[in-house]
């Protein structure tokens, strides 16, 4: 993970235009929808936004800035969405995300951490999940005559939801079976994969799981990871190269599954028309870039030496869901205006932290996607199907129970 | 606490607890950042979030009580946005974000200041109808950008300017009182500046913006004209290789290249005199380069391998036609015009940039890649005056310019300005956009020296090229040269501010 | 009456009207003053017919610096020989001085190239009621106007202020402008004019609206039946006979062709208006019925002033008038009311109605004509109907009388009016009395 003062370079970069902020002008459709940082559009100082953020740490770089009195409470407000790098990144070669990380790193650094987070990460270690269920039940919701392939090099991860959403877990082993992909479960072996840990700057504790479960992968001889938890797969992509080398490739369901539809190999049944709008998860998009670690210099007028591997957002999976939802007989989607790398966050992120920010934010995604004229919001992110399933207006569906549900019985069988 | 707490708990009361910080962590957002200006910068005590022209009276009324000076907010690109002193109350007016008026028959839109060009814009064109944004990127604020900058756009060849399209606006006085403007002052709406009688439409906006100087400006109207081409725009690919395409059969972008800038000035003008076009620019090659280009390393690819010779006095177009025949007629004139001047068209692997890339035209988008090299720029001159005059700006620069870009002073890119005429080519605007390397020691003693260079050499040359602006040292040097703006400027700020509370600069 | 010959006299003029505390009241032109000039008893007249050099005319850039005694007869040939044209009122008085025209904002024929209010006023030097010299926008500097290289055409500034606007609209009670820059526009090479005819002024506002949006025609007006047949009538028969041939509402307007392809481009732009013409159920005509002759004479004088022996609008010998900025959708109301005066003023009515600042506002105009020997028209009946105009969204932008007391009722803004005029004309001495400043 870089430290503060790997991104002076940055934080003296900005100008603060605004860019981070706003919708990129390709997508730009009117006076709604248009803002694409929560924290910023609910508390409205600029303080709370990538531009305010990087002066926050320009001054924590400088001395200038202590924690207490609530810094730390902004700085964890923050849903780590990565609108305002991929943004920024349209026009200038700054790492707003990575400095937003360092940031978080300094501050875990200062032992300031909010308590949830605390507790969270007390979680992890001491249960590998983030709700301190015991470890015996991450895959009590496995059916009992469920056999995986113990020869197979690829493992579907479940992830930490599948405590709370098992139905996601099942949906995409059927897909999975149903494709005729031949995988393992890691079963116990199998941990939280980090992503609140080193999302929010815990370096230590982050870096020793992710060593963990990256020998775990290359004790149970994976190859790829396949995962239907976004969380889990920006963690893989993104998260883990910052601390270690990874040897695996990383597939989420939803590129798998369109592989399997385009090969021929699922069938899908008809049903009753459906509208529905999709909900693109940060992490399954945006932040789900590998992540090539840089050293190197930065020479006159901003030459980077050696040539660096910028992510912005270009790369995250967003065509594998649409090609999905367009093979699905009956269904129709209707895009919403912040889509794709332009995504609006679900909230998710910050339910710890700040509750009333993220109860906000899934509720204006909501009111986004109900402005489509969708009667369902598709996810592929347990996080954000939780957040965004509301008591009126629109439910959420994962993509990935979406599937299995219109597949061909025949082929579940 | 940075001021005392019974003056905090009466701005809270006006605006809400939630809406009112005096948190270090919260001001350190405002505070500036841009080392590159020579300036000197100053924490705001408190920031406050009002809502409604009705909270600004009271928030303004309550700095005059108090002696705090205060600074209207919005975006914070601009170094006059930062207090220059203690005792300052940043009035950020982010939440008065309404689009309050869309009036298609008299052709005008009703905004308060928190409005962006990003969502502004496409509210329009949905209606057929826009306005000449300016180049300070889609999140800038629309009246922040017409009140508060030079207002120069890149459709201003048939548009014009920024100042054409301001219309009535409310005010909150530096003492508090709401002062409406022309028509709004005649209770007839909000369609006219100016009158009754002489116009303080005047104190508003002249050249340059007036950044706050003369109390808050809540709301404005912006006059609109027809937006040639489709309501909707296509967009293609993922950021930041995103396509933006203007689909209408008789809209087009042309580039050609000329050898040398009174070239230029002939075209400009013959297609002035000809009205047709309704973007011809000479755009500078330096940012060109940026905006064609996703990183700095590509840039200098690209820049070095060819670009900055093969663009290195491009004159950009873009013809807006609404049949095939007008389409025809404008496209015939242009090329009559390029052969008759000297222009050769680039290649269209470099052309077709600007077809894929037609957000630049509608929200000038992808100028903020200017910054992409990591600071270290400014604009330079900004002047205006007839298209022939800047030309010969232009090309005097020639002269005493590349003892800055030969030595590596500034970037070395010496005909990195661009010019754009307005109103059919009846007057232009300069800007010498200049770069330097930040991060080398020393290096703002050089760019000191060319900038002093180059506002002297206009001096000497008795080159109108660039305008006094607000700043008071900028504005006693310079305003004995230009009819003793200066001392008309100090009587209307003390008349008006009496006490000298309304982002002081002076 | 004093009759400066420069800037330098001028200034004395100011200084010694300071000293002795004497008011001062402008005038550019020669009688007769309408708008609301007068002659205060009071106060020593400053004329400025001798100031009448033409200073510059720049055909490259298109602009020409006149001193404020500039007529409209000097100008426009000035102009025409340079292959150039002023965006002037429609018909101007002949001796009427341009400057002041310009500076009272006074409607212009082509709405297209007027991108504000204050077209084609580009910039003024101008001596303030304090005495000093001041000169707008690009003319302000750096340093002497002998030496400025600048073409000076750029109307905004200098810096953060937009000065001219102070001048604008003033009736010279802020300073007295001794010289002006003007946009000028290239002399067409061709041109087409259409009759558009109307029983109602309504659809013709829309036309213009919708013309003026798409920047289609060039010279634009709406004249009704009384004012129509007494611009382009030569004497009082002819007049009368006119009258009975024509619609009650007819627009003026041309396509022009310039130096490139005028044929094709008269040929594009008039496809567009036709196109127009016929979704709004309206015809563009060449020529009016029974008007043999009147197109070539009416191309010419839309160009032109009014170089007859008797200004059109005085022809019957007395004419009063209320004119008004109005926004498009209010537009048709407003001419209804201004079509209630008729019959109540002893006079024939004429309305003109001139699309500006393309097509975004239109100035009313209401002239009423009356026998020069007949008693003075009723004051009463205008007063009256100025509060149901303004009630209706008229906007009196140039207030004279009545008008002044109906618009100045903001406290605030009338207010800062007064700072300003205090800056500028500290003491007083400057057309005291007008607009919403006290007299002497």
């Amino acid at each position: 993970m870089d430290k503060l003062s790997d991104l002076r370079f940055t934080m003296e970069s900005c100008n603060h235009c605004g860019q981070c902020k706003w919708i990129m002008p390709a997508k730009m459709h009117g006076w709604d929808f248009s803002e694409m940082c929560p924290i910023h559009a609910f508390y409205h100082f600029d303080a709370y936004s990538g531009q305010g953020l990087l002066n926050i740490a320009w001054e924590r770089l400088d001395g200038k800035l202590e924690y207490g009195d609530g810094l730390e409470d902004l700085i964890y407000s923050c849903t780590a969405c990565g609108a305002c790098d991929a943004c920024c990144k349209v026009v200038r070669d700054m790492e707003v995300l990575d400095t937003i990380y360092a940031l978080r790193a300094d501050c875990a650094e200062h032992g300031t951490l909010p308590a949830s987070l605390l507790e969270t990460a007390e979680k992890v270690q001491t249960s590998h999940n983030i709700y301190g269920l015991p470890h015996a039940e991450r895959f009590a919701w496995l059916p009992e005559d469920f056999e995986d392939d113990p020869d197979a090099d690829t493992a579907l991860f479940v992830g930490c939801s599948a405590y709370r959403q098992p139905e996601i877990a099942l949906s995409a082993i059927r897909i999975l079976k149903a494709g005729g992909v031949r995988f393992k479960l890691l079963r116990e072996d199998e941990w939280c994969c980090g992503a609140s840990l080193w999302r929010a700057g815990m370096v230590r504790e982050a870096g020793e799981l992710i060593r963990r479960n990256v020998e775990t992968f290359r004790a149970h001889g994976i190859k790829t990871v396949i995962t239907a938890c976004a969380e889990c797969f920006g963690s893989f992509r993104n998260g883990y190269p910052r601390f270690v080398e990874t040897d695996y490739e990383t597939l989420h369901i939803s590129q798998v599954a369109a592989q399997l539809l385009e090969d021929g190999k699922l069938h899908l049944r008809q049903a009753e028309p459906l509208v529905v709008t999709y909900h693109d998860p940060c992490m399954l998009g945006r932040l789900s870039e590998k992540y090539v670690h840089w050293q190197g210099e930065i020479r006159a007028y901003g030459l980077h030496v050696p040539e660096k591997q910028w992510r912005r957002g270009e790369h995250g999976v967003y065509d594998a869901p649409r090609k999905i939802l367009e093979a699905i007989p009956g269904v129709t989607l209707r895009e919403m205006v912040r889509n794709k790398e332009c995504n609006f966050c679900c909230g998710a992120p910050s339910a710890a932290t700040d509750p009333e920010l993220a109860r906000w934010t899934g509720e204006e995604r909501r009111r986004e996607a109900a402005a489509t004229g969708a009667e369902t919001i598709v996810s592929a992110c347990p996080f954000c199907r939780e957040a965004l399933d509301g008591d009126s207006g629109p439910d959420c569906v994962d993509l990935c129970v979406l599937l299995a549900r219109r597949l061909c019985e025949e082929d579940v069988q | 606490m940075r001021i005392a707490e019974h003056i905090y708990r009466e701005f809270a009361a006006v605006v809400g607890e939630r809406y009112i910080s005096d948190k270090e962590y919260i001001l350190a957002g405002d505070r500036a950042k841009t080392p590159e200006y020579p300036m000197e910068y100053h924490s705001a005590d408190i920031i406050v979030l009002p809502a409604s022209t009705q909270e600004v009276v009271e928030i303004v009324k309550l700095c005059n009580k108090h002696k705090l000076s205060f600074i209207p907010f919005m975006t914070g690109a601009l170094p006059y946005a930062y207090p220059n002193r203690d005792g300052t109350v940043i009035i950020h007016l982010k939440r008065m974000n309404r689009i309050l008026e869309i009036d298609e028959t008299d052709r005008y839109t009703v905004i308060e200041a928190g409005v962006r060009h990003i969502q502004l814009y496409p509210e329009l064109r949905k209606r057929g109808l826009c306005y000449p944004p300016a180049a300070v990127g889609p999140g800038g604020s629309v009246l922040a950008n017409m009140t508060s900058t030079d207002g120069s756009n890149h459709v201003q060849h048939g548009f014009s300017r920024a100042n054409r399209y301001l219309l009535g606006a409310e005010v909150v006085t530096p003492e508090g009182e709401v002062l409406r403007v022309g028509s709004l002052q005649g209770d007839a709406g909000w369609f006219c500046p100016d009158g009754p009688g002489p116009s303080l439409r005047g104190i508003i906006k002249g050249y340059s913006g007036t950044h706050g100087q003369f109390g808050v400006i809540t709301k404005i109207a912006v006059g609109l004209s027809a937006a040639n081409g489709p309501a909707e725009i296509r967009s293609e690919g993922i950021s930041p290789n995103h396509k933006v395409y203007m689909d209408h059969p008789y809209s087009r972008a042309y580039v050609f290249n000329y050898p040398h800038i009174q070239n230029v000035c002939d075209a400009m003008l013959a297609l002035g005199e000809a009205e047709v076009c309704s973007t011809v620019q000479k755009y500078f090659y330096l940012p060109l380069t940026l905006m064609m280009t996703n990183s700095a390393n590509e840039f200098w690819e690209k820049w070095e391998g060819g670009y900055k010779d093969t663009m290195n006095m491009p004159l950009v177009i873009h013809i807006a036609a609404r049949t095939q025949k007008e389409f025809e007629y404008e496209e015939k004139i242009l090329f009559e015009v390029a052969a008759e001047t000297g222009g050769e068209r680039l290649p269209p692997e470099l052309e077709n940039w600007w077809n894929e890339h037609m957000d630049y035209f509608m929200l000038v988008n992808r100028l903020q890649s200017v910054l992409r090299l990591g600071g270290g720029w400014m604009p330079n001159k900004i002047g205006a005056d007839s298209v022939q005059h800047m030309c010969d700006v232009a090309e005097a620069m020639g002269e005493y310019i590349h003892e800055y870009t030969d030595t590596g002073k500034i970037f070395n890119a010496p005909e990195s300005y661009q010019i754009i005429p307005m109103e059919y080519g009846h007057f232009a605007h300069i800007e010498v956009l200049f770069m330097w390397d930040r991060c080398k020691p020393g290096v703002m003693k050089g760019v000191g020296e060319f900038r002093a260079r180059s506002r002297q050499e206009d001096i000497d040359r008795h080159f109108h090229s660039e305008t006094p602006g607000s700043l008071m040292p900028a504005t006693m040097d310079l305003g004995p040269l230009y009819s003793n703006y200066h001392l008309w400027l100090q009587r209307l700020k003390q008349s008006f501010d009496p006490n000298n509370v309304s982002n002081p600069m002076m | 009456m004093l009759f400066p010959e420069n800037r330098e006299q001028v200034e004395a003029i100011v200084a010694k009207a300071r000293e002795e505390g004497k008011a001062l009241v402008p005038l550019s032109s020669g009688a007769p003053h309408l708008h609301g000039a007068s002659v205060n008893p009071q106060a020593e007249t400053i004329c400025f017919s001798r100031m009448d050099a033409i200073m510059k005319i720049d055909r490259r850039n298109r602009y020409a610096r006149v001193e404020a005694g500039v007529t409209f007869e000097r100008l426009i040939p000035a102009l025409a020989e340079a292959g150039m044209r002023l965006n002037a009122p429609f018909l101007p008085r002949a001796s009427k001085s341009v400057v002041a025209s310009m500076l009272e904002r006074e409607a212009v024929v082509v709405p297209k190239y007027q991108y504000d209010y204050t077209d084609p006023l580009l910039n003024v030097e101008v001596v303030c009621g304090s005495g000093e010299l001041f000169r707008t926008g690009s003319a302000a500097g750096p340093g002497p106007i002998e030496e400025l290289k600048a073409d000076m055409c750029l109307p905004w500034g200098p810096g953060s202020i937009d000065f001219l606007r102070f001048f604008t609209g003033a009736q010279g009670t802020m300073g007295l402008v001794t010289w002006a820059t003007l946009k000028t526009e290239i002399l067409p090479s061709l041109s087409n004019l259409y009759f558009i005819p109307a029983d109602m002024a309504e659809p013709l506002v829309t036309l213009a609206n919708g013309l003026l949006l798409n920047r289609v025609v060039d010279d634009c007006v709406i004249l009704n039946r009384v004012n129509f047949a007494a611009a382009f009538a030569d004497s009082a028969q002819e007049e009368s006979d006119l009258a009975v041939k024509i619609p009650e509402w007819v627009m003026l307007c041309r396509i022009c062709g310039f130096e490139r392809y005028p044929e094709e481009r008269i040929a594009v732009y008039e496809e567009m208006l036709l196109d127009a013409c016929a979704k709004a159920g309206l015809s563009a005509l060449r020529e009016l019925p029974d008007c043999d002759g009147l197109a070539g004479k009416v191309n010419t004088m839309l160009g032109d002033c009014d170089r007859r022996e008797t200004y059109w609008k005085l022809r019957r010998g007395g004419e009063r008038e209320i004119d008004f900025l109005a926004p498009p959708s209010k537009t048709p109301a407003l001419v209804d009311i201004l079509c209630g005066l008729e019959g109540k003023c002893g006079g024939d009515l004429g309305i003109t109605i001139q699309p500006q600042v393309q097509g975004r506002a239109y100035r009313l105009e209401a002239n009423v004509f009356f026998d020069g020997s007949a008693p003075e028209l009723p004051e009463q009946v205008l007063a009256d109907i100025l509060p149901e105009l303004h009630g209706n969204g008229a906007f009196f932008d140039r207030p004279y009388g009545a008008m002044a007391r109906l618009v100045y009722r903001d406290p605030v803004s009338t207010e800062a009016l007064r700072k300003l005029k205090a800056i500028y004309d500290p003491d007083g001495i400057l057309n005291p009395g007008k607009l919403c400043f006290t007299g002497r």
